[in-house]
């Protein structure tokens, strides 16, 4: 504290303290709490607001939560955004221990750029890039085709195909970023102290990296979760009419005015997301702590 | 014996750069071998081929009868201790020795006694449960070799193990590794540039320099007799004195130097004319008396400067040819005789004088 005085001075840690505070007050907790009191309102005309109907309520709730169609989106957005979540960390694993082994060789330099380069076209191109490829006459069925392993075309996009590999490739750095920090701090030397010992690669990853990577891949997974089961437009783009995410619920009742149910909708996406953040903290046991390290 | 290592011929190539050329040698089953040269030198990467982390790009690494080549380092029966010891810091002390055992698929009561029998035998019973960070820099790095000697390898390498510790525990543990090596009766291959260290602990000791072996002995011999004026240099001090062979006879040649003609053991058969350098360790020159009667190795100079070292008093001498020539006096309770800035006449035994070809040295402060 005292040197974080002598560092930024007294102005300009009020102006920090300041500043965090109103993001924190003015973009999150605002928003949040406005939403959370249109959750429990009803959706009335404005000629009864304030009236004696306007009061608190779990109908929105019910509705959301009782109804088959919703319960069947909500479940389906989990598992698939949990789906996304194991994908992402299989892919990016592998990616992000190579490039932090490698950091001083030009081999992991290039393997880095060609990870970011894509990621400086906009999201929604990207999403649409993939359209095209997995579309019912896109590349991939085309390819598949001629190779003779399909005899017709197969539905990516309404088969939740779409969406998973779109959302896992959109969020891919938000996994890698976090595990190759983390990695990147590991003592090589304690790779090959485990391998001298005796210990098969795998074992060398499951006694000594991954222990060591945990709170960079707790981050990795929470906000990979969060991002893909928050997602709009990718699940827009690439999932089709048969495959309806929960955010397009949401969507779809703040469009038809209905901001009450949206953000009921929007208050058990929040809730979701939270305990999910739980049960993966508890699953590898990292505190708030070591994730903010 | 069985367990003997052979390195033969061994090179190791990175890209153009030759990092070590044609080593050979025999080191016997339970013995304490150093390897010892300056920074650079080599001497972690022969240490990494003999542990498997990387190939030999020529020549050939045995163990006994056993050809250790493309035996990768998990199987390979040597266990290497890494330079900053490289402990698991997530697991505690009992299950950082044990974890070779571990992912053998040893049960957990036989680990248990091992790691009990290691811990004793490194006199840190009880530390068990510890964790790594609240461990002392000695005590891990008796954790470190508990962990190497708990899988039972043939042969334990160490990697300058000792150069993060400080003066005192430095010396301490010169005495452990040696007294640990006794009991546990196994090789040990030692890695170090601290020529004080080599010559402490080890059987034998092998010079290196630019990738190359320059000369393999026992302490004293390679103390004693250096075979070249690396060893002479590297290997603790000496009075450097470049110059001409004027006359040999026998055993002996006269070397005439910036100081004189001086004489001196002549081991390499140099003839008149060739291009010399003699060697003086600074305790073999001694203060001459003034009833001494002296017809060879004098030198006359001032006394330069006087550095009390405890055991011994550093002392450096003017010659009147300006060079500085280095002795050391035992200190043996009596004080000096003298005073910096006196007139002193300094001298040396033949025998304690080496004429060596002239080559390439590892100290700067050579007398032209
Ligand atoms: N992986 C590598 N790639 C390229 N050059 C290397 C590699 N490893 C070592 N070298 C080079 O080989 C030479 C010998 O290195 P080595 O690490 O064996 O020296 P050392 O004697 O252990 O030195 P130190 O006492 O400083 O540890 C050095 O010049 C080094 O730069
Ligand atoms: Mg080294």
């Amino acid at each position: 504290m005292s040197s974080a005085l002598t560092r930024f001075g007294r102005l300009g840690l009020a102006y920090i303290f300041t500043a965090t505070g109103l993001w924190l007050l003015v973009l999150m907790l605002l928003p949040l709490i406005v939403t959370i009191d249109y959750a429990f309102r009803p959706f009335l005309p404005p000629v009864d607001w304030g009236g004696p109907n306007d009061r608190y309520t779990f109908d929105n709730f019910a509705v959301v939560l009782l109804n088959k169609f919703n319960q069947t989106i909500f479940l389906k957005t989990i598992w698939a955004s949990v789906l996304v979540t194991v994908l992402s960390l299989a892919a990016c694993y592998p990616v992000a221990y190579t490039l932090a082994r490698e950091k001083r060789s030009g081999r992991a330099r290039w393997l880095a750029i060609a990870l970011i380069i894509p990621f400086l076209v906009n999201e929604l191109l990207r999403a649409f890039a993939w359209q095209l490829l997995l579309s019912y006459k896109g590349l991939f069925n085309q390819v598949l085709m001629s190779l003779g392993f399909i005899s017709e075309p197969f539905d990516f996009i309404n088969k939740n195909v779409g969406v998973i590999v779109g959302l896992v490739y959109t969020y891919l750095l938000f996994m890698i970023l976090p595990l190759y920090t983390a990695l990147e701090s590991l003592d090589p030397n304690l790779v090959d102290a485990a391998r001298d010992l005796g210990a098969p690669w795998w074992r060398i990853h499951w006694d000594v990296v991954l222990p060591h990577a945990k709170p960079g891949l707790a981050n990795g997974c929470i906000v990979t979760f969060m991002l893909a089961a928050g997602s709009f437009a990718v699940p827009q783009l690439l999932g089709g009419t048969g495959s309806l995410w929960f955010t397009q619920l949401i969507y779809n009742q703040f469009n038809a005015i209905n901001w009450n149910m949206g953000a009921a909708y929007a208050f058990c996406l929040v809730i979701l997301c939270l305990v999910f953040i739980v049960i993966v903290m508890w699953l590898l046991r990292v505190r708030l702590s070591d994730i903010a390290r | 014996m069985k367990n003997d290592l052979a390195l033969i011929g061994v090179a190791k190539t990175f890209g153009p750069h030759v990092a070590v050329q044609d080593v050979s040698v025999d080191i016997a089953e339970g013995s304490f071998f150093s390897f010892l040269g300056p920074s650079g030198c080599g001497k972690t990467t022969i240490l990494r081929m003999i542990s498997g982390f990387i190939e030999p790009s020529a020549g050939s690494i045995r163990l006994g009868t056993l050809d250790l080549a493309g035996i990768v380092p998990n199987r390979r029966p040597t266990a290497l201790i890494f330079q900053n010891l490289a402990l698991f810091p997530l697991m505690s002390v009992a299950e950082n020795i044990g974890y070779g055992l571990k992912v053998r698929g040893v049960s957990a009561a036989a680990r248990g006694r091992k790691v009990d029998e290691m811990l004793d035998l490194i006199a840190l019973s009880g530390f068990a449960g510890k964790r790594i960070e609240e461990l002392s820099g000695g005590q891990r790095q008796r954790i470190a070799i508990a962990r190497a000697l708990a899988v039972e390898p043939k042969v334990l390498l160490l990697d300058e193990p000792l150069s993060a510790l400080d003066l005192k525990l430095r010396q301490h543990m010169r005495a452990e590794l040696r007294t640990l090596q006794r009991r546990a009766g196994i090789t040990f291959i030692y890695i170090t540039h601290d020529q004080g260290e080599a010559l402490a602990m080890s059987d034998r000791v092998a010079v290196m320099s630019k990738g190359q072996i320059e000369q393999i002995g026992g302490s004293s011999d390679i103390y004693d007799n250096p075979g070249s004026a690396f060893v002479a240099s590297f290997v603790g001090e000496s009075n450097i004195l470049v110059g001409r062979i004027t006359a040999t006879d026998g055993q002996f040649a006269v070397i005439e130097t910036a100081v004189g003609d001086l004489r001196g053991r002549n081991p390499k058969h140099l003839t008149t004319g060739d291009a010399a350098m003699l060697f003086v360790r600074p305790e073999r020159l001694r203060i001459a008396a003034a009833e001494d009667d002296l017809v060879v190795n004098s030198l006359t100079g001032d006394i330069n400067e006087v550095m009390f070292e405890g055991l011994t008093f550093i002392i450096t001498l003017r010659h009147v040819s300006s060079r500085l020539v280095t002795l050391s006096l035992a200190n043996d309770g009596t004080g000096l005789a003298f005073a910096p800035g006196s007139r002193q006449t300094v001298s040396f035994s033949p025998a304690d004088g080496l004429i060596l070809p002239a080559g390439p040295i590892a100290r700067l402060d050579v007398v032209p």
